[in-house]
Protein backbone atom coordinates (compact mmCIF):
# COMPACT_ATOMS: atom_id res chain seq x y z
CA UNK A 1 0.00 0.00 0.00
CA UNK A 2 1.19 3.70 -0.68
CA UNK A 3 2.00 5.68 2.41
CA UNK A 4 -0.40 8.48 0.92
CA UNK A 5 -4.07 7.79 -0.01
CA UNK A 6 -4.15 6.97 -3.87
CA UNK A 7 -7.67 9.30 -3.04
CA UNK A 8 -5.23 12.19 -2.32
CA UNK A 9 -3.17 13.58 0.65
CA UNK A 10 -6.20 15.29 2.22
CA UNK A 11 -9.41 16.83 1.67
CA UNK A 12 -10.29 20.73 2.26
CA UNK A 13 -13.70 21.28 4.18
CA UNK A 14 -14.53 24.09 1.33
CA UNK A 15 -17.66 22.96 -0.20
CA UNK A 16 -19.53 20.72 2.09
CA UNK A 17 -22.75 21.06 2.72
CA UNK A 18 -25.14 20.47 5.91
CA UNK A 19 -28.62 19.51 5.05
CA UNK A 20 -32.01 19.32 6.73
CA UNK A 21 -35.32 17.53 4.80
CA UNK A 22 -38.19 19.25 4.51
CA UNK A 23 -40.68 16.07 5.74
CA UNK A 24 -42.41 16.21 2.37
CA UNK A 25 -42.58 13.28 -0.16
CA UNK A 26 -40.70 13.30 -1.89
CA UNK A 27 -38.30 14.94 0.44
CA UNK A 28 -36.32 17.88 -0.85
CA UNK A 29 -32.88 18.49 1.29
CA UNK A 30 -31.92 22.06 2.31
CA UNK A 31 -28.17 23.81 2.77
CA UNK A 32 -28.66 25.24 6.39
CA UNK A 33 -26.99 29.02 5.32
CA UNK A 34 -23.53 30.38 7.05
CA UNK A 35 -22.87 26.81 8.81
CA UNK A 36 -19.30 26.30 10.39
CA UNK A 37 -17.12 24.44 12.46
CA UNK A 38 -19.30 21.10 12.05
CA UNK A 39 -18.24 18.23 15.12
CA UNK A 40 -19.66 14.62 14.15
CA UNK A 41 -18.99 12.11 17.08
CA UNK A 42 -19.76 8.47 16.26
CA UNK A 43 -19.01 6.61 19.20
CA UNK A 44 -20.18 3.24 21.18
CA UNK A 45 -21.21 2.46 24.38
CA UNK A 46 -18.43 -0.19 26.71
CA UNK A 47 -19.63 -2.49 28.94
CA UNK A 48 -16.08 -3.74 31.41
CA UNK A 49 -16.52 -7.19 31.21
CA UNK A 50 -13.53 -7.81 33.54
CA UNK A 51 -13.90 -11.26 35.27
CA UNK A 52 -12.06 -12.20 38.54
CA UNK A 53 -9.21 -13.96 36.63
CA UNK A 54 -8.23 -11.15 33.83
CA UNK A 55 -5.49 -8.68 35.03
CA UNK A 56 -6.35 -6.20 32.15
CA UNK A 57 -9.79 -4.66 31.65
CA UNK A 58 -11.91 -6.75 29.06
CA UNK A 59 -14.41 -4.09 27.27
CA UNK A 60 -17.78 -5.38 25.11
CA UNK A 61 -18.89 -2.41 22.94
CA UNK A 62 -22.92 -2.26 23.29
CA UNK A 63 -25.08 0.22 21.68
CA UNK A 64 -23.80 2.56 18.79
CA UNK A 65 -24.39 6.07 19.48
CA UNK A 66 -23.82 9.68 17.32
CA UNK A 67 -23.78 11.73 20.59
CA UNK A 68 -24.08 15.57 19.82
CA UNK A 69 -23.67 16.71 16.83
CA UNK A 70 -22.89 20.27 16.74
CA UNK A 71 -22.13 22.84 14.74
CA UNK A 72 -21.94 26.69 14.43
CA UNK A 73 -24.03 29.23 12.51
CA UNK A 74 -23.52 33.04 11.50
CA UNK A 75 -26.62 33.35 12.72
CA UNK A 76 -29.20 35.77 11.31
CA UNK A 77 -32.48 36.27 12.90
CA UNK A 78 -34.71 35.96 9.77
CA UNK A 79 -32.59 33.43 7.53
CA UNK A 80 -35.05 30.71 6.45
CA UNK A 81 -33.35 27.84 7.41
CA UNK A 82 -32.01 29.96 11.24
CA UNK A 83 -35.29 31.39 12.70
CA UNK A 84 -38.34 30.17 14.54
CA UNK A 85 -40.90 29.99 11.63
CA UNK A 86 -42.12 27.28 9.28
CA UNK A 87 -40.70 29.21 6.26
CA UNK A 88 -42.22 29.57 2.73
CA UNK A 89 -40.81 28.12 -0.60
CA UNK A 90 -38.91 24.81 -0.76
CA UNK A 91 -37.38 25.41 3.22
CA UNK A 92 -39.24 23.00 5.53
CA UNK A 93 -38.42 25.13 9.16
CA UNK A 94 -35.64 27.16 10.26
CA UNK A 95 -34.12 25.34 13.17
CA UNK A 96 -35.45 27.29 15.62
CA UNK A 97 -38.86 26.05 14.86
CA UNK A 98 -37.59 22.18 14.85
CA UNK A 99 -36.40 22.71 18.46
CA UNK A 100 -39.33 24.63 19.42
CA UNK A 101 -41.62 22.01 18.58
CA UNK A 102 -39.45 18.81 18.84
CA UNK A 103 -39.75 18.14 14.78
CA UNK A 104 -37.45 14.88 13.75
CA UNK A 105 -36.44 15.45 10.90
CA UNK A 106 -33.80 13.74 8.20
CA UNK A 107 -30.32 15.89 8.31
CA UNK A 108 -27.70 14.73 5.60
CA UNK A 109 -23.57 16.38 4.91
CA UNK A 110 -22.56 15.95 1.84
CA UNK A 111 -18.65 15.95 1.55
CA UNK A 112 -17.02 17.75 -1.31
CA UNK A 113 -15.35 14.71 -2.21
CA UNK A 114 -16.71 14.98 -5.80
CA UNK A 115 -18.51 11.73 -5.22
CA UNK A 116 -21.40 13.21 -3.23
CA UNK A 117 -20.24 10.94 0.24
CA UNK A 118 -23.12 11.75 2.43
CA UNK A 119 -23.59 10.61 6.32
CA UNK A 120 -27.36 10.84 6.88
CA UNK A 121 -29.00 10.48 9.86
CA UNK A 122 -32.90 11.29 11.17
CA UNK A 123 -32.25 13.68 14.52
CA UNK A 124 -34.01 16.31 16.34
CA UNK A 125 -32.56 19.85 17.06
CA UNK A 126 -31.57 20.16 20.68
CA UNK A 127 -29.80 23.08 21.33
CA UNK A 128 -29.91 26.15 19.65
CA UNK A 129 -27.24 28.56 21.58
CA UNK A 130 -26.75 32.37 20.42
CA UNK A 131 -23.99 34.26 21.37
CA UNK A 132 -23.46 37.90 21.43
CA UNK A 133 -20.47 39.87 21.81
CA UNK A 134 -19.33 43.29 21.36
CA UNK A 135 -16.96 43.59 18.25
CA UNK A 136 -17.68 40.23 16.95
CA UNK A 137 -20.89 38.96 14.66
CA UNK A 138 -23.74 37.14 15.85
CA UNK A 139 -22.99 33.21 16.54
CA UNK A 140 -25.57 30.25 17.22
CA UNK A 141 -24.02 27.00 18.31
CA UNK A 142 -26.41 23.91 16.98
CA UNK A 143 -26.66 20.79 18.33
CA UNK A 144 -28.60 17.37 16.98
CA UNK A 145 -29.46 14.64 18.55
CA UNK A 146 -29.65 11.31 16.41
CA UNK A 147 -32.58 9.19 16.45
CA UNK A 148 -31.75 5.76 15.26
CA UNK A 149 -29.78 4.22 12.57
CA UNK A 150 -27.83 6.73 10.79
CA UNK A 151 -26.11 6.05 7.16
CA UNK A 152 -22.78 6.54 7.39
CA UNK A 153 -20.06 6.79 4.77
CA UNK B 1 -18.73 53.19 -3.93
CA UNK B 2 -15.46 51.44 -2.62
CA UNK B 3 -15.35 51.75 1.73
CA UNK B 4 -12.92 54.01 1.35
CA UNK B 5 -14.80 56.47 -0.78
CA UNK B 6 -18.18 55.99 1.11
CA UNK B 7 -15.90 56.28 4.52
CA UNK B 8 -14.95 59.70 3.21
CA UNK B 9 -18.25 61.12 2.04
CA UNK B 10 -19.21 60.17 5.60
CA UNK B 11 -16.45 61.77 7.38
CA UNK B 12 -16.56 65.09 4.93
CA UNK B 13 -20.20 65.65 6.15
CA UNK B 14 -19.32 65.07 9.88
CA UNK B 15 -19.72 68.54 11.00
CA UNK B 16 -17.01 68.04 13.42
CA UNK B 17 -14.47 66.33 11.40
CA UNK B 18 -15.14 69.29 8.53
CA UNK B 19 -14.79 72.28 10.75
CA UNK B 20 -11.04 70.67 11.77
CA UNK B 21 -9.74 69.05 8.47
CA UNK B 22 -12.18 70.78 5.62
CA UNK B 23 -11.68 68.24 3.05
CA UNK B 24 -8.33 67.06 3.96
CA UNK B 25 -8.97 63.30 3.88
CA UNK B 26 -6.56 61.47 2.03
CA UNK B 27 -6.02 57.70 0.89
CA UNK B 28 -2.45 56.31 2.15
CA UNK B 29 -0.26 59.56 1.81
CA UNK B 30 -0.27 62.66 2.65
CA UNK B 31 0.30 65.12 -0.44
CA UNK B 32 3.11 67.44 -0.12
CA UNK B 33 1.27 70.69 -1.00
CA UNK B 34 -0.93 70.36 2.06
CA UNK B 35 -0.63 72.87 4.64
CA UNK B 36 -0.89 72.42 7.90
CA UNK B 37 -0.64 75.08 10.98
CA UNK B 38 0.72 77.27 11.53
CA UNK B 39 1.43 77.43 7.79
CA UNK B 40 -2.20 76.80 6.87
CA UNK B 41 -5.10 76.69 9.14
CA UNK B 42 -6.66 72.77 9.31
CA UNK B 43 -5.13 69.65 9.78
CA UNK B 44 -5.62 66.29 7.80
CA UNK B 45 -6.35 62.99 7.82
CA UNK B 46 -4.92 59.99 6.06
CA UNK B 47 -6.23 56.70 6.16
CA UNK B 48 -4.59 53.46 5.44
CA UNK B 49 -6.03 49.79 4.94
CA UNK B 50 -4.30 47.66 7.44
CA UNK B 51 -6.33 44.12 6.93
CA UNK B 52 -9.44 42.42 6.07
CA UNK B 53 -9.81 38.99 7.17
CA UNK B 54 -12.80 37.44 5.91
CA UNK B 55 -15.18 35.05 8.06
CA UNK B 56 -15.90 32.15 5.53
CA UNK B 57 -18.95 29.38 6.07
CA UNK B 58 -18.13 26.29 4.80
CA UNK B 59 -19.89 27.16 1.66
CA UNK B 60 -19.34 30.86 1.48
CA UNK B 61 -17.50 34.10 1.74
CA UNK B 62 -19.72 35.84 4.21
CA UNK B 63 -20.10 39.22 3.06
CA UNK B 64 -19.54 41.30 6.20
CA UNK B 65 -16.14 41.65 7.96
CA UNK B 66 -14.12 43.58 10.18
CA UNK B 67 -11.37 45.52 8.20
CA UNK B 68 -8.62 46.99 10.28
CA UNK B 69 -7.85 51.01 9.68
CA UNK B 70 -5.18 53.38 10.62
CA UNK B 71 -5.94 57.07 10.61
CA UNK B 72 -2.95 59.41 10.87
CA UNK B 73 -3.98 62.97 11.98
CA UNK B 74 -1.83 65.12 11.00
CA UNK B 75 -2.05 68.22 13.97
CA UNK B 76 0.44 70.39 12.84
CA UNK B 77 3.16 72.35 14.08
CA UNK B 78 3.89 73.73 17.88
CA UNK B 79 1.52 73.73 20.82
CA UNK B 80 -1.28 74.84 18.15
CA UNK B 81 -0.83 71.74 16.53
CA UNK B 82 -0.97 69.12 19.13
CA UNK B 83 -3.58 70.85 20.35
CA UNK B 84 -5.05 70.79 17.17
CA UNK B 85 -3.98 66.67 16.63
CA UNK B 86 -6.16 65.93 19.98
CA UNK B 87 -9.28 67.67 18.53
CA UNK B 88 -9.35 65.62 15.31
CA UNK B 89 -8.51 62.57 17.02
CA UNK B 90 -11.45 63.41 19.14
CA UNK B 91 -13.69 64.17 16.53
CA UNK B 92 -12.25 61.46 14.63
CA UNK B 93 -13.37 58.59 17.39
CA UNK B 94 -16.84 60.00 18.01
CA UNK B 95 -17.41 60.14 14.08
CA UNK B 96 -16.52 56.28 13.65
CA UNK B 97 -19.69 55.76 16.70
CA UNK B 98 -22.04 56.63 14.13
CA UNK B 99 -20.20 55.81 10.58
CA UNK B 100 -23.02 53.68 9.29
CA UNK B 101 -20.88 51.32 6.82
CA UNK B 102 -23.81 48.72 7.24
CA UNK B 103 -26.90 49.76 5.61
CA UNK B 104 -28.84 49.36 8.95
CA UNK B 105 -30.19 52.83 9.54
CA UNK B 106 -31.12 54.08 13.72
CA UNK B 107 -28.67 51.82 15.67
CA UNK B 108 -27.51 53.52 18.81
CA UNK B 109 -24.01 53.21 17.67
CA UNK B 110 -22.08 51.26 14.82
CA UNK B 111 -19.86 48.47 14.69
CA UNK B 112 -16.46 50.46 14.20
CA UNK B 113 -14.05 50.05 17.58
CA UNK B 114 -10.89 51.70 17.95
CA UNK B 115 -8.13 49.50 19.21
CA UNK B 116 -5.25 51.80 18.84
CA UNK B 117 -4.90 55.68 19.70
CA UNK B 118 -0.77 56.62 19.83
CA UNK B 119 1.12 59.80 19.44
CA UNK B 120 3.37 60.18 17.00
CA UNK B 121 5.73 62.84 15.32
CA UNK B 122 6.91 63.83 12.03
CA UNK B 123 10.40 65.46 12.24
CA UNK B 124 11.08 68.83 10.69
CA UNK B 125 13.92 71.44 11.52
CA UNK B 126 11.58 74.11 13.09
CA UNK B 127 10.05 71.97 15.56
CA UNK B 128 7.73 68.39 14.56
CA UNK B 129 4.34 68.09 13.62
CA UNK B 130 2.60 66.57 15.99
CA UNK B 131 0.67 63.21 14.54
CA UNK B 132 -2.00 60.85 16.25
CA UNK B 133 -1.94 57.37 14.60
CA UNK B 134 -6.08 55.72 15.46
CA UNK B 135 -6.34 52.02 14.69
CA UNK B 136 -10.01 51.11 13.54
CA UNK B 137 -11.67 47.86 13.22
CA UNK B 138 -14.73 48.55 11.19
CA UNK B 139 -17.28 46.03 10.18
CA UNK B 140 -19.09 46.56 6.56
CA UNK B 141 -20.52 44.63 4.05
CA UNK B 142 -17.88 43.50 1.37
CA UNK B 143 -15.50 46.75 1.78
CA UNK B 144 -13.29 47.01 -1.45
Amino acid sequence: MPITSLLGSNLPVTGLLLQVGNAASPETMNTIANATDLTIPVIADVVDVTNLGDTFHRRAATLGDMGKITFKIFWIPEEPTHRNSLGGGTVGAGLRYLLINRLKRDFQFVYPDGNLSTDAFPAYVTMFSISAKTGGVFEAQVELSNDGQPQLV
Amino acid sequence: MSFKDTLRTAALANAGLAALIGTQWYDTQLPQTVALPPTGSLGAVVVQGISNPRMYSFTQRMSGSYARYQFTVWGGQFSAGAENRDAIASALVQFLDQFNAIGIAGLSRYPNFVVGDRDSLFPQTDGPIFQKVVDAMMFSEDPS
